[in-house]
């Protein structure tokens, strides 16, 4: 039962580092888009290198 | 505006394999002439765009090389990733706590609210439908008849990680029912010694 708890636990806990990392990067990416400049242009040619 | 750009296949993957992932090199000259060469986070394979096709290229003023292609994988697929991993995650890690401690309260509101009934102890034995670390839990099963409407309850204790047998030394049980659910309920083993 301890194990299980264990194992419990550290799911919960790797799941609000992930969902922290996850918002992190959302409110970074939205700040990102919000003071971006845009621009546009096109894809010319591909290349291996 | 963009002026070219390059696909580039990803330095750790190879281009005989499935796996090869291509990540677009851009170049585009900022608002204040400069021309900026620079590579995308996001790959993908086959490539997400086409020759010729044309992009939108989002880049950050006070850092021109930090720029993507505005795209709804490429802007916000990092963040769902990790959001939705992070949520099964925390489903699973943290589902049996929020049951637990609805649980909790069930049996506190039970204890303060329930309305206490005298049922029939009719069998005490292992619960073989449960096993954790290859050992099933014992249950009390007990039954009540509820006079006013003739209706037979039954009801299962929580599960018990010992042989309760030789400590049950009567017959009859107390039971703690919702007087509005009475799929809601409580058998009290608070005489059985608790498990250290």
């Amino acid at each position: 039962m301890r194990t299980l708890r264990l194992f419990i636990g550290l799911f919960a806990v790797v799941g609000l580092i992930f969902v922290s990392a996850g918002i992190g990067i959302f409110l970074h990416t939205r700040r990102f888009v919000a003071t971006a400049v845009s621009v546009s242009g096109w894809l010319r040619r591909i290349s291996g290198g | 505006m963009v002026t070219e750009n390059i696909w580039r296949l990803s330095p750790s993957s190879r281009r005989d394999t499935s796996s090869s992932v291509f990540y677009p090199r851009i170049r585009f000259r900022t608002d204040d002439g400069q021309d900026i060469t620079t590579i995308t986070n996001t790959g993908s394979y086959p490539p997400a765009h086409h020759i010729n096709e044309a992009v939108t290229i989002l880049y950050d003023p006070q850092q021109p090389y930090h720029a993507v292609i505005r795209s709804f994988a490429e802007l916000w697929m990092l963040p769902l990733v990790f959001s939705g991993l992070g949520l099964l995650f925390l489903s699973i890690g943290a589902g049996p706590i929020v049951w637990k401690g609805l649980r909790i309260r069930k049996i506190a509101w039970l204890r303060e609210n329930g309305r206490r009934i005298t049922a029939d102890i009719t069998h005490v034995g292992l619960n073989t439908s449960l096993t954790v670390n290859g050992e099933h839990p014992y249950r009390i099963l007990c039954q009540w008849l509820d006079p006013a409407v003739n209706q037979m309850h039954t009801f299962k204790s929580e599960s018990i990680w010992f042989n309760p047998g030789q400590y049950i030394h009567g017959k009859t049980v107390e039971v703690l029912v919702d007087p509005t659910n009475p799929h809601r309920y409580l058998v009290v083993t608070d005489f059985l010694p608790r498990v250290v």
